[in-house]
């Protein structure tokens, strides 16, 4: 029985406490937090909701830039401990986990964080100053009080949600996910080594609740702003409790495919090549992530490919392992490989549920996906005919190779995907990608201006 | 067919374990030759993992039989029959998802109602009486379990009511029922726990108390489904029931089944869920259900039924259970093993994790 205690965060202040009991593992790991009452959430409303918007944005991302440099380290003390704790919480290996965190310091960096609001606003001044446009004078002010409630799959999310808010100057309260209470938390502890009374500590939460509790319910009445990532129950139910006026951006559920161009037969060494980067993105996060592949479809005879990518998952399954796999995902698998046996599909597996890959014929038979690193592969005449698969439920779609992207890319796009990228780069989403078809930090702000004349 | 001889048994439930041993190998031995030789997919299928009814020699051997994933039924219409032989197409009650449709012809419907008849005389030792059922009528829903109960309980009690209608409990008119002096004793109730529960609050809005007989049995069945999350421990609901209805806590049973299967599997006095005599129950590896796990160890449960004539019922389920009396052993109460632990799970879905999909679902629901 493994036991940890994590506290909460409010307005900058760590409270401990115990009262509330989160079990991990078929019970076998346990964390403990303090229950959020009403009252916190009274507190948090005391807070102005515009009160950073004096504060200069330079000061913001450079406290955002030392928090990413002390993330840098791996040896970081808030760092080892998240890892270790993350990785019993969402079930990930560890070096899932480091993978994740190495991203941290990239996404604090001055460049990116600069860039991105130079990207999304247009132009970094308009949070800090007045800027003429036409005959206006316009200023862009933070939306208030803003509530992320994050999901558990990709660690990072969570600090990726928070930018959002901090970066558009809004007063922030992090639902962490149960998933994954750990890595926001030690990440806003970080704050408390950088300075305890920078307006950026004083102006965010990490907190924890039950669903429907009574501190749920009033802190939906109390923020201007929801930023949601998850499945359809986490989405639905943050769309049920919102406000009129309430601004609300989704993230999730969605899914990602490949699409392999003959082109990758030319020699055993591309072959090989393009396996590996299949087995990197279908390992990623254990398939758990929007951005993960669930089906690749082959342009041409697939079974050799199939065994390519089988030998690069026994590789992958080395350098980047799967982490806890629960009885429910086994039985998933289990069943998913039993099916396709029955229907005739081959199907590609080590000894254990670690990964499979099922070469099938019919689109029909990829619906009831376990995940796990279960990979659909689909052989088809030309790469045009997988156009009919694809709609708005497809978030990132990578291609063997940027000449067949071109070729399709406007027809994919019409079809309502967001990201299309090339295979071995589906988990790196690159500056200026507008995430979920939007310019978030956009819509974060509140517009205002001035008549010039 | 050898599975007849089980249930013309007239003691099933307490015949010799040797006996039952080799009558059950026997039944499913030739069960696996009849839906080997009349259902093609499943022949092929038995034929990809190198198993032939030869192999089947002994009763270790039953582990060999291929099982057919629960999902199969979801996509595929299996049958060892004629479709014109068809009698019943038994549809499952799942919340989501695809349903599972099952072919059923009269030989598989009449051992059913023997198998049932059998469990509920070990269960009830007396029939007739009067039961209450806190499931909708037929007409209302297509649900196997439903469907069942409305063709099963006329028979064997004298009595039966629905006390769900259009999908709502009718308290004042179960009151009336169940405290009228004319309706047959003793009195059980079945239904889903859920179901239960909302008696219990509308029986508190009324005030008034309902005392059931000392013979009478409440039983639930079909699980607690979209209402998982307000679940109580078995124990606990027990109790409260025990208290409610003022009968024995050892009268509170749970059952449990599916709609592929015939079989209904009932806790004895001591709540373990006994495998009737003629169904084989196995616990496979959820990594590989090709292996058994140990006994004691938890896994997923597997039944080979030999009461289905119309469809191979070779079935992997994705419930998470355990044996907790095994083939060889009679438990507690005086029946012969083998018994599951009352605590059976159903596995949670890749929908639970990570981004799954379920637009449609979302969009349904917020137009």
């Amino acid at each position: 029985m493994i036991e940890y205690h994590l506290p909460f965060i409010v307005n900058g202040r760590v409270i401990e406490g115990n009262d509330l009991h989160l079990k991990y593992r078929d019970g076998e790991v346990s964390i403990f937090m303090p229950e959020v009452s009403r009252k916190v959430i009274r507190k948090i409303n005391e807070i102005p909701s515009r009160i950073l918007y004096e504060v200069p944005s330079e000061d913001i991302i450079s406290f955002l830039n030392q928090v990413g440099d002390l993330w840098k380290n791996k040896n970081y003390e808030l760092r080892k401990e998240s890892v270790k704790i993350s990785s019993l919480t969402t079930g990930y290996h560890e070096k899932m986990i480091q993978f994740s965190y190495d991203m941290i310091p990239y996404i604090l960096s001055k460049e990116f964080l600069n860039q991105t609001i130079d990207i999304e606003l247009h132009n970094r001044k308009f949070l800090d100053e007045w800027i003429k446009v036409g005959e206006t004078m316009v200023r862009a002010i933070p939306i208030g009080k803003l509530l992320h409630i994050v999901a558990g799959n990709v660690p990072i999310v969570s600090i990726l949600s928070f930018i959002m808010g901090i970066l558009t100057k809004n007063v922030n309260i992090v639902k962490v996910a149960s998933g994954d209470p750990s890595t926001f938390i030690h990440f806003v502890l970080s704050f408390q080594e950088i300075d305890k009374n920078h307006p950026v500590t004083k102006t965010t939460s990490a907190l924890y609740w039950k669903h429907d509790s009574e501190a749920e319910k009033e802190c939906f009445d109390i923020v201007n702003g929801i930023l949601v990532w998850g499945g359809f129950d986490a989405v639905h139910s943050a769309r049920k409790k919102s406000k009129p006026n309430q601004v609300i951006l989704e993230f999730g559920p969605r899914k990602s495919v490949q699409l392999i161009g003959k082109e990758v037969y030319e020699n055993d060494t591309k072959l090989q090549e393009v396996a590996q980067k299949i087995a990197h993105d279908l390992s990623l996060y254990d398939q758990q992530a929007c951005h993960s592949p669930q089906i690749a479809f082959v342009e041409g005879e697939a079974e050799k490919l199939c065994r390519a990518i089988a030998k690069a998952m026994e590789t992958k399954e080395r350098n980047l392992p799967k982490g806890y796999t629960s009885v429910d995902e086994k039985t998933a698998v289990s069943h998913e490989r039993m099916m396709a046996k029955f229907r005739g599909d081959k199907v590609f597996q080590p000894d254990s549920t670690k990964w499979t890959i099922i070469l099938t014929k019919d689109f029909e038979n990829t619906v009831q996906h376990p995940l796990s690193r279960t990979l659909y592969v689909i052989e088809v005449k030309d790469l045009k005919e997988v156009l009919e698969y694809i709609d708005e439920t497809v978030m990132v779609v990578a291609f063997s190779s940027f000449k067949r992207l071109n070729e399709l890319k406007d027809e994919i796009f019409k079809r309502g995907v967001d990201r299309i990228t090339v295979i071995g780069k589906m988990g790196y989403f690159p500056l200026g990608y507008p995430q979920e078809g939007r310019r978030n930090l956009s819509q974060l702000v509140k517009w205002v201006g001035i008549d010039v004349n | 067919m050898r599975v007849d001889e089980i249930l013309a048994h007239p003691d099933p439930y307490h015949m010799k374990i040797e006996e039952k041993n080799d009558l059950k190998f026997r039944a499913i031995k030739e069960s696996f030759l009849h839906h080997y030789e009349n259902c093609a997919r499943y022949r092929e299928y038995s034929e990809s993992k190198k198993i032939t009814p030869e192999e089947i020699k002994n009763f270790d051997d039953l582990s060999k039989i291929p099982l057919l994933p629960i999902n199969i039924f979801k996509k595929y219409d299996l049958l060892s029959v004629k479709k014109e032989d068809i009698h019943i197409v038994a549809k499952s009650s799942g919340t989501t998802g695809n349903i599972s449709k099952v072919f059923k012809d009269k030989l598989t419907v009449e051992r059913l109602f023997k198998g049932v008849f059998k469990m509920m005389d070990w269960m009830v030792k007396k029939r007739g009486g009067f039961v209450g059922a806190l499931n909708p009528p037929p007409e209302e829903n297509d649900a196997w379990m439903v469907q069942t109960v409305s063709l099963i309980f006329p028979q064997y009690f004298d009595k039966m009511e629905y006390f769900i209608k259009q999908g709502k409990i009718d308290i004042e008119y179960m009151i009336k029922r169940l405290l009228n002096p004319a309706t047959p004793k003793p009195r059980h109730l079945f239904g889903p726990p859920f179901a239960y529960l909302k008696v219990i609050e509308g029986l508190k809005k009324t005030g008034i108390n309902i005392e059931l007989d000392n013979d009478s049995f409440a039983v639930t069945g079909g699980g607690w489904k979209m209402f998982a999350d307000k679940s109580i421990p078995k124990g606990i609901f027990r109790e409260m029931l025990s208290k409610e209805f003022s009968i024995p806590t050892e009268n509170i049973r749970d059952s449990y089944s599916c709609t592929e299967i015939n079989s209904w599997i009932v806790d004895c006095k001591h709540f373990k869920k006994h495998i009737p005599p003629w169904l084989h129950v196995s616990i496979r590896n959820p990594e590989n259900p090709d292996e058994e796990m140990e006994e004691g160890e938890e896994g997923l449960i597997a039944f080979l039924d030999p009461l289905a004539h119309s469809y191979p019922a070779f079935i992997l389920t994705d419930d998470i259970g355990k044996i907790v009396v095994g083939e060889n052993e009679v438990c507690e109460c005086g029946s012969i093993g083998p018994c599951l632990h009352e605590d059976i799970r159903r596995a949670k879905g890749a929908e639970a994790r990570g981004c799954a999909l379920k637009l449609q679902k979302l969009v349904n629901g917020i137009k």
